[in-house]
């Protein structure tokens, strides 16, 4: 108890600025927040709660982690079905037979299952060798089966031969040979809720975000709530962008997220995420200086018509949060979240109470404030 | 405890004949079977263990249902992936982008997020009207997402015009108009551990078995294990035929079931279920007469080559029991079971723990005997 309030004061970072309240008024309004509805110092900071212009009924309007993790979440989502997003290969079969385009599946490795997209074996190290040569790859994604959030994740940008052998390089310039490799693959990876690896095609960008930041595949994140009556509404979406050299986009480490216009698919206000110190709003990428706000993300109609089409088809999981990219011939779903973050979502589009969110939310019998 | 062990003394049933060894022995062995393997009164009679010629050592190649549940599964299963198997919506999904034969999938029915097989809405009885009239269906099976062994599953054998909707006639000849049945699926689509009912074309059984009994799609039931060497092995199958104007071939309910020779595919020693009370051997189906011992079965290769396929891409499963049935095209597998009954197998098969099985399985840590 004594270790969670210190990890938590740790945490208060009091703002001093004409635009800030009085340092006692963040502090009071820390305490009652954290007491009364379990919203953390960092998510006072990240919703920018110590501005002068948040007043109380703004304020109101955000739910804590707390609140969507167990008040809310546990009831749109049926447990036993989760397993069809965070288990990659089930994902991939579900959404590819129902025409949503996910990154096209080379094979899943697995030292007892494994197997290849045509159909043959994948289990050892010399599954692995014919493989390669028959199907000529050179490169791809490996996934841990139920990895989360991107951990585990390599990337292989070359693979040559090599008297017998491959030699596989990654995109950190590490070399592997395929027995190092395949020895990795035997191993269940950190964390994750499967067991095995599903290979897949690197994706390629669409040119526009590419010229934004082309080290990182930049991504959509979408939230959907499906209502009882099969009707899917879209609540938060956010568009990410890697900085330069990082082959990740993700907001937490290091990335830029940008408020999207749900209706047409323009960027609007950009930031860093507040945990970096830095809460000026973003207007350019800071590597490759292209103007992001007012910045029209391709195939944005398409974009949201698959992301809805999932929603609706996904049964007993009526909240997901979507990892979309965008290839130079339309969207791909990369990954589906059930058990997503609202920080990400309320920092960049607000509070998740508005009167349609309102309404879903007492459709399912939630009482909200 | 007195209600369990009244209800044990109740199915105890000693046999009289020259053939049978004394009652006197008969009880002693029921008693010490029971107390030291944890085999019922049912298990003891379905295996003909009171026939003279049935030695101790023999007996202990069977094992009790007690074992496979609580020692065998628990070694042999990765609980996370059990979803593939218990789930049919997943079961399609995933089988089917594998190249497996399963029956057509039609569409899932589900009161917020049904959707036909081109991802239009099926939840309700005018999607339900539109999907009929659209696709021009005549027969389909309704099956409960996450139903086991046939319960729940109905059969629409005919669909009529009747006003401005349908009235359907089910494998009784029972009529239902569809305002009801409709009603009833959203009524209980949530009873089950995964919510919602897939729709299924009928199958039509090769002509071959369809003279044995028209009533009842009979199947045959193949248990695979994987080896340690990650090869399958199919070891024990049988064959199962409905009685007369019934609809389910199911041994539990009714029906009878035969041994299959693994190599060839002929069928070898029938018999019922002895809950019914008689553990007679059948060469001949009682109803149409048809001689069933001998039997060839076709595609018989196919079969095993199908259900070995599918084993083999099933991630952390071990042993499955596969229901599949013979079309005149070829087989299709209805189902997987993961938790598989070895009374019906072993009753018809000989004990499972044969040399050679217990090998493999000692290997994945079952010591007994």
């Amino acid at each position: 108890m004594i270790g969670k309030l210190k990890r938590s004061l740790n945490n208060v970072n009091l703002h001093h600025s004409p635009e800030s309240k009085s340092k006692l008024r963040q502090l009071r309004e820390i305490l009652w927040l954290g007491l009364r509805y379990r919203f953390s110092p960092i998510e006072y900071q990240a919703y920018r709660f110590y501005l002068q212009e948040k007043d109380f009924p703004d304020m109101m309007t955000y739910l804590s982690n707390y609140e969507i993790s167990f008040k809310i979440r546990q009831r749109l989502i049926n447990p036993k079905m989760q397993a069809m997003l965070t288990n990659k290969l089930l994902f991939h079969g579900f959404y590819q037979s129902y025409g949503i385009p996910t990154p096209r599946f080379y094979g899943y490795y697995h030292q007892e299952s494994g197997f290849t997209a045509d159909g043959h074996p994948l289990k050892n190290q010399e599954d692995f060798y014919l493989w390669i040569k028959r199907a000529g790859l050179k490169q791809m994604f490996i996934k841990p089966c139920g990895g989360k959030q991107g951990s585990g994740i390599m990337a292989i940008n070359n693979i040559i031969e090599n008297g017998g052998d491959l030699i596989l390089e990654d995109v950190r310039g590490q070399i592997w040979q395929t027995g190092e490799l395949v020895e990795c693959l035997k191993e269940e990876a950190d964390g994750a809720s499967y067991p095995g690896y599903i290979f897949q095609e690197i994706i390629k960008q669409h040119p526009a975000l590419n010229q934004v930041n082309s080290t990182s595949v930049n991504c959509c994140r979408l939230l959907t709530i499906r209502r009882p009556n099969g009707t899917v509404t879209l609540p938060f979406a956010v568009f990410r962008f890697g900085r330069s050299g990082h082959y990740v986009d993700s907001w937490s480490q290091g990335g830029i997220a940008y408020d999207i216009d749900r209706e047409t698919g323009i960027l609007t206000r950009g930031s860093y995420n507040p945990q970096w110190g830095d809460t000026h709003k973003v207007s350019h990428h800071p590597d490759s200086n292209i103007k992001l706000e007012g910045f029209q993300i391709p195939y944005w109609k398409e974009l949201k018509e698959m992301v809805i089409k999932a929603a609706y088809i996904t049964p007993d999981i009526r909240s997901i949060g979507w990892d979309v990219a965008v290839s130079p011939h339309g969207p791909i779903l990369l990954e589906g979240n059930s058990l997503w973050s609202p920080i990400l979502y309320q920092s960049m589009n607000g509070g998740f109470l508005n009167e349609e969110n309102k309404e879903t939310l007492r459709q399912y019998g939630f009482k909200v404030r | 405890m007195v209600k369990k062990l009244k209800r044990v003394l109740g199915n105890i049933n000693l046999h009289h004949g020259p053939d049978s060894k004394s009652k006197m022995r008969q009880l002693g062995e029921i008693m010490w079977l029971g107390l030291k393997y944890g085999f019922s009164p049912i298990e003891y009679e379905a295996y003909r263990f009171y026939l003279k010629d049935k030695k101790m050592t023999e007996m202990l190649t069977y094992m009790s249902n007690q074992e496979v549940t609580s020692k065998l599964r628990p070694l042999i299963y990765d609980e996370r992936m059990l979803v593939i198997l218990n789930n049919k919506l997943l079961f399609h999904r995933f089988y089917g982008a594998s190249g497996i034969a399963l029956p057509k999938f039609m569409g899932f029915f589900h009161p917020e997020s049904g959707f036909t097989n081109d991802t239009l809405p099926l939840r309700n009885l005018d999607d339900f009207k539109r999907w009929i009239q659209r696709e021009g269906i005549n027969q389909f099976f309704v099956k409960p997402c996450g139903g086991k062994q046939g319960f729940g599953v109905m059969a629409i054998y005919r669909i009529l015009p009747h006003g401005n909707s349908y009235i359907f006639e089910d494998a009784e000849g029972q009529e239902w108009k569809l305002e009801k049945l409709i009603d009833g699926l959203s009524l209980r689509a949530k009873e089950t551990r995964y919510s919602g009912y897939i729709l299924e074309e009928v199958v039509e059984q090769h002509p071959l078995l369809n003279r044995v009994n028209q009533s009842s799609l009979n199947t045959c039931r193949l248990l695979t294990l994987k080896l340690p060497d990650n090869t399958v092995e199919a070891p024990f199958a049988i064959a199962r035929f409905g009685r007369k104007n019934s609809y389910v071939d199911s041994w539990s309910q009714g029906g009878i079931a035969y041994g299959v020779e693994m190599d060839t595919g002929k069928l070898t020693r029938g018999s019922f279920n002895p809950q019914w009370g008689t553990t007679r051997t059948d060469p001949s189906h009682p109803d149409t007469e048809v001689n069933l011992q001998g039997l060839s079965l076709p595609y018989w290769e196919e079969t095993i080559a199908q259900v070995k396929k599918a084993a083999s891409i099933t991630p952390g499963i071990k042993s499955i029991g596969w229901d599949v049935a013979i079309t005149p095209d070829g087989p299709l597998i209805i189902e997987g079971n993961s938790t598989w009954s070895p009374i019906a197998i072993q009753s018809l098969n000989g004990g499972l723990l044969s040399s050679r099985n217990r090998d493999n399985l000692r290997h994945y840590g079952l010591l007994i005997r």
